[in-house]
């Protein structure tokens, strides 16, 4: 029987038959010991759960393009274990029967697997999608909105948009269109123009149709701006504006 | 609710009633972290994808996965670790020494959905954690986690006491213990 001491020694004690560092009668008494004293488990628990943490630390690995694919392709071809009732019984006497007819089906199957896979991406994508579309609307309904109508300069005349001030959740919303996408590198900043200053107020890049819905903060400087102004920058912060004003607007109504 | 939102004893349960989109949910949650062990523990691609490939397979086929047992998290690592080390033949059987005497004490998983960026988010704490720890203790714990060396392997590879290679082991264990604390009594 190994010697239990203070809590220190049977900390260490725990730690090395987590680790599998024990001989069989250290093992033994381990477990005769958590017997004995069921609160010494919780340790054991959370060394166990720190050990399964240690692999985390490995660097981040890129998966293989194909292996996920792959996965679920070798999967449909088997059914999951606690499915093997008579479906599955079912199923293997109409292959038996139906030979090569059975595994034309079974290709079949194995394609919609994938096609209700890809499926399901796109509806989460699609969720994600709707759901900022409705939490931009909840915002233009709150009341004491004010709106800005933007126009593009001369330098890109077709664009347009608006951008709402919702100064009950702190937040400007930019809806703007035909911008033209920029080079990697540069970035589109907006800048709120109050007492001849102008105060930065968000960065955003449009979407390959030159579309922008972006939500920014709303800073406490900007809600006296009457305008704004839209540049091109080059992607490192700077607090000012270097380069060409591509768009600006003002309180309209 | 979709499934992709729900938490992992929620999407096993789908995976047990055989819908593969279960299983394409826990690959997109885990697939990264069974990849990365496996690579490193194999050491080329090939082989750590294969492991990958069985991992999954084993999950889908066996169902042995068991919430009041540990987080989805700790099953996958640790039989992508056993695998692999089965792998390793020369020390296969020490191997299933070690599970032989080793009962599992993890507790229920409250089942928080981890998603990719907590993964992520959790790797570069345990890798900060890790970075803290003396050199040898590094060394001993990964020689034995990712190598499945016994102690004497170690001690007799770095030439040292087989009580010190003991000794660099727990007092690793427990300093990562000591640092990550508040993500070992989270629920996960």
């Amino acid at each position: 029987m190994v010697d239990f001491g203070d809590s220190e020694e049977i900390k260490e004690l725990l730690a090395s038959y987590v680790l599998g560092d024990l001989t069989p009668e250290e093992v033994a008494a381990v477990h005769q010991l958590l017997n004995s004293h069921p609160e010494l488990k919780a340790e054991v628990s959370s060394l166990q759960k720190t050990l399964a943490l240690f692999p985390l630390a490995l660097p981040e690995a890129e998966l293989p393009p194909t292996l996920g694919s792959r996965i679920l392709q070798a999967a449909s071809g088997t059914v999951a274990s606690s499915t093997a009732s008579s479906s599955n019984q079912v199923r293997r006497r109409l292959t038996a029967l139906l030979g090569i007819a059975g595994s034309v089906a079974a290709s079949v199957v194995l394609g919609l697997g994938f096609y209700s896979y890809r499926l399901h991406q796109q509806v989460i994508a699609t969720q994600a999608e709707l759901s900022h579309y409705q939490e931009t609307i909840a915002l233009l309904r709150q009341p004491s909105n004010r709106l800005l109508s933007i126009q593009g300069t001369e330098a890109t005349p077709a664009a347009s948009g608006s951008l709402v001030v919702v100064p009950k959740s702190e937040t400007i919303v930019l809806a703007l269109q035909n911008l033209t996408p920029l080079p990697k590198g540069k970035i589109y900043r907006l800048w709120g123009v109050a007492d001849g200053k102008k105060i930065y107020c968000g960065e955003f890049k449009p979407n390959p149709q030159g579309k922008v819905l972006v939500e920014l903060p709303l800073d406490a400087e900007m809600s006296d701006s009457a305008s704004v102004v839209i540049t091109v920058e080059p992607s490192q912060k700077l607090s000012y504006p270097t380069g060409e004003t591509v768009m600006t607007g003002s309180i309209s109504l | 609710m979709m499934l992709s939102n729900q938490t992992d004893t929620e999407v096993f349960q789908a995976l047990r009633s055989g819908n593969l989109i279960a299983l394409g949910i826990f690959y997109d949650r885990y697939g990264e972290i069974v990849y990365r062990v496996a690579l490193r523990m194999l050491g080329n691609a090939q082989e750590a994808e294969d492991l990958s490939q069985e991992v999954f397979l084993h999950l889908w086929r066996s169902g042995t996965y068991d919430s009041q047992r540990g987080s989805m998290l700790a099953f996958l690592t640790t039989l992508t670790r056993s695998k692999a080390i089965d792998r390793h033949r020369q020390v296969r059987a020490q191997w299933q020494r070690i599970q032989r005497w080793q009962r599992n004490f993890l507790t229920e998983s409250e089942s928080t959905l981890i998603d990719k960026v907590a993964l992520k988010e959790i790797s570069c704490r345990v890798r900060a954690a890790l970075a803290e720890l003396p050199a040898n203790q590094q060394q001993v714990l990964e020689m034995a986690y990712y190598n499945g060396l016994s102690q004497s392997e170690i001690a007799e590879a770095l030439n040292m006491p087989v009580g010190t290679v003991k000794t660099y082991k727990r007092k690793g264990l427990l300093k990562l213990r000591e640092i990550l604390q508040d993500l070992v009594e989270w629920q996960w």
